[in-house]
């Protein structure tokens, strides 16, 4: 979706229609929904965070620039509420071993919906989970969210170089995990 | 950003500096130092390798499928919270008025409270009535409370905006409801005084 339809979409709902905000959801669900299970690590709390961020956007809809891009917004807004959820440690009890091979699961029991999730795959997403939380929102922030260094510190209300720190360790145990 | 320039006095750059390298926010003098030291360096080159390789390998993360449409969910929560928050509006409303007459009328009321015994008759049904009329105020004043308490945690927290007009207006209409109950206590105890039996005319 082109930025001037987000701007539009995000216009009409301001103006009070909530179907517009229905179709906001529509297209960014996926990519939500995917930050929170990367930041999270299971299924059952990525679905919540995300529901939780698609309305506590709608309530800050007025703070939302409509210069910028709807999506990167509204991703970085559920990467910080996921952020808060692991400070908070509120995460869900789940069997971690069964719940972090569910892209395979999904992939032997939809196999026409689910992606076929390669064992590369597989070794990346474990990797991340097995990251302390503060260097796994580093690595979202700056590698898929694509934010720089200073708009990651504000984001996460951290000191630049404690932002930095974290990417740095993030990066240097995400390489070392991978390599095991 | 500030990060230390890397010269040739150093054995080596440092993390900040390696790590600036590779996101390419040095500045091209420095930037070109790093790339001259990496030639002669296998150590840090060898770092810089194992980064670019964890970069493109995270390039690579293919996103898991969604199964399920969040939009109904989404559009029902915003229905529930819109009728919630109507609600609460003309709750408000109907005790700011309420509050309004207490102020108003009850709490100038030493002089008023000794008609009121003639109106109800008993010193007893007022002290009642009294103390039915403060729990409620009170218990809705605590409810209140903990529903403002919730939203301020629930919608201020990922943006960490400051209190706006929207949550001022609510809390400044507790306070008015605060208020009202001192009132309403004060007026109790001046009934209580004005009633004890050495007073009573």
């Amino acid at each position: 979706m082109a930025v001037s339809g987000d701007q539009a979409l995000v216009k009409k709902v301001l103006s009070g229609d909530l179907d517009a905000y229905g179709e906001l959801v529509q297209i960014y669900q996926s990519s939500v929904f995917n930050v929170c299970y990367r930041v999270l690590g299971n299924r059952r709390d990525a679905e919540d965070l995300t529901q939780e961020a698609f309305l506590r956007a709608y309530n800050n809809l007025v703070s939302y620039d409509p210069g910028r891009p709807f999506g990167p917004w509204m991703r970085t807004l559920a990467a910080n509420l996921c952020y808060n959820k692991l400070n908070r440690r509120e995460l869900t009890q789940v069997d971690l071993e069964d719940e972090r091979d569910l892209p395979e699961k999904d992939a032997i029991q939809n196999p026409e919906k689910a992606l076929v999730i390669s064992q590369e795959n597989h070794k990346l997403y474990q990797a991340l989970w097995n990251l302390p939380h503060q260097y796994r929102i580093a690595v979202e922030l700056y590698h898929f969210q694509e934010l720089s260094y200073q708009e990651m510190a504000q984001t996460l209300n951290l000191p630049l170089n404690t932002v930095r720190s974290h990417l740095y360790r993030g990066r240097q145990k995400l390489a070392a995990l991978l390599e095991e | 950003m500030v990060i230390e320039k890397f010269d040739s006095n150093q054995p080596h750059p440092n993390r900040d500096t390696l790590q600036g390298y590779l996101d390419q926010i040095l500045d091209p003098k420095n930037s070109q130092l790093v790339e001259e030291h990496l030639g002669s360096c296998s150590s840090c080159q060898e770092q810089i390798d194992s980064l670019e390789k964890l970069y493109l390998r995270l390039d690579t993360l293919v996103e898991i499928s969604l199964n399920k449409n969040f939009s109904q969910g989404v559009m029902e929560m915003i229905q529930d919270q819109k009728q919630v928050s109507r609600g609460i509006t003309w709750t408000l409303v109907i005790e700011a008025i309420t509050a309004g007459i207490i102020l108003g009328v009850i709490l100038p009321a030493p002089k008023l409270s000794i008609w009121i015994p003639r109106l109800v008759n008993t010193q007893l049904e007022i002290q009642i009535g009294l103390n039915i009329f403060l729990a409620q105020l009170f218990s809705q004043w605590m409810l209140w409370w903990a529903q403002l308490k919730f939203s301020f945690t629930q919608f201020t927290e990922p943006f960490q905006i400051p209190l706006d007009s929207s949550t001022i207006l609510p809390t400044a209409w507790i306070w008015i409801l605060l208020a009202a109950g001192l009132g309403l206590l004060i007026n109790g105890l001046l009934l209580r005084i004005n009633f004890s039996p050495g007073n009573e005319n």
